[in-house]
């Protein structure tokens, strides 16, 4: 499968984050989070020693997160996150250990309730530009503007080096007064 | 040396004067494909006219401008400085260095940081690495940064996340090898809340370099 593929199928999306969140302060975007699990089953057993565990501190740290635990009979566990733009995550945690539910419920409580979606550009800006964006005229003369075109001295090729011949009348030069400088000393 | 420049842009103009008076003479004379020859080949004859500016000396008389420059520096960072004092400035951007690369921010952008990143959401940071600050009318460069404590940007991270899957698949064909890998990479969404440039961009400040440690 490649990338083509996952375009034909999910979606993709430029940065955002839900009502201009951030701006003045971070507001916790999970309302809800659900554990679902069996207390009997195997598949369980890393659920019910998070609960056990690591429930009750993370409900401590979060209060602004409700808990739900929900055992169901001889069903495998999962989590199910609720955010505030109604945005809302399944995860199956089907003999998970709990230092990976751990993990898990840590990546939900991260995230915005946005779907995860390919990214287009991982940078967003209300103001693209604010010097202006460049053009070929910026800091040229504006002279050119008035100039009578085709023109002769603008299409002209600029000599970046010095050329050959150039190089030859200089030396020319320099020996005719070198010359006139022996012939002033000996004189 | 400004004379002998004039000198030279002189002689160019009045080069290019004798192209134009040779091919209206050529005109006069034989038809129109001469004259487009005409046309094209002037870059040369008026450059063999500029490079015949005869030799006068080896000598150059160069004038002593160190003063003037250090004026016209000290006058450009008077009205820069200025602009930041009176608030004139306007929305300010700055290039932030962070995990590797360079990031064109300015206040409420929101950037992604794509590799391992320990902040955690809610957090705010204040980036230290400023490559640059501009606004509408100047630039501030730094070599390669700026110093710390000129520039202050600073952002919240807004949410960490999981990239989407990622699918690494290599196939050989005919020799019965192929591989599939996935990939989910960490996420850090950044907003940056505010680019402040907090005293003259020529003072130098008696200790730099401690802000924000306990000594």
């Amino acid at each position: 499968m490649t990338t083509k593929t996952w375009n034909l199928f999910w979606g993709s999306n430029f940065v955002r984050a839900p009502l201009q969140n951030g701006v003045g302060r971070y507001v916790q975007q999970l309302q809800r989070i659900t554990f679902k699990f069996c207390k009997t089953h195997g598949g369980s057993k890393g659920m019910r020693e998070y609960i056990e565990k690591e429930l009750i501190g993370f409900a401590r740290e979060n209060p602004g997160v409700v808990v739900y635990v929900k055992p169901r009979r001889h069903r495998s566990p999962c989590l199910k996150a609720e955010y505030l733009n109604g945005g809302e995550e399944y995860i199956s945690t089907h003999v998970n250990t709990c230092e990976d539910i751990v993990k898990w419920v840590e990546y939900l409580r991260g995230r915005s309730g946005y779907p995860v979606e390919r990214l287009r550009k991982y940078h967003h800006t209300d103001y693209p530009s604010i010097q202006g964006p460049w053009t070929p005229w910026i800091h040229r003369h504006p002279g050119i503007n008035i100039k009578e075109y085709p023109c002769e001295e603008l299409s002209a090729v600029q000599p970046t080096e010095i050329s050959a011949t150039q190089k030859l009348l200089e030396l020319y030069e320099q020996q005719k007064q070198q010359q006139e400088g022996v012939g002033s000393t000996t004189s | 040396m400004a004379a002998l420049r004039a000198a030279l842009r002189t002689c160019t103009r009045l080069g290019n004067i004798g192209v134009g008076e040779v091919v209206t003479r050529q005109t006069a004379a034989v038809p129109l494909v001469s004259l487009c020859r005409g046309l094209r080949t002037p870059p040369a004859i008026s450059s063999a006219l500029s490079h015949a500016t005869p030799w006068t000396s080896q000598q150059e008389v160069v004038v002593d401008d160190t003063e003037a420059e250090r004026n016209f520096s000290h006058e450009v960072i008077e009205k820069v400085d200025k602009q930041v004092r009176e608030g004139l400035a306007g929305r300010l951007f700055a290039v932030v260095f962070l995990q590797g690369k360079q990031h064109l921010v300015t206040p409420g952008d929101l950037m992604v940081v794509q590799t391992f990143f320990p902040p955690n959401t809610g957090d705010s940071l204040r980036l230290e690495k400023v490559m640059m600050v501009g606004s509408r009318d100047f630039s501030l460069y730094g070599r390669p940064l700026l110093g710390q404590d000129l520039v202050r940007v600073e952002a919240t991270v807004v949410e960490k996340t999981l990239s989407h899957c990622r699918i690494y698949f290599y196939n050989r064909r005919r020799k019965n090898s192929r591989r599939t890998k996935f990939n989910r990479e960490t996420h850090t969404i950044l907003r940056i809340n505010r680019i402040e440039i907090t005293h003259g961009i020529n003072e130098v400040p008696e200790v730099t370099g401690v802000d924000g440690r306990t000594l």
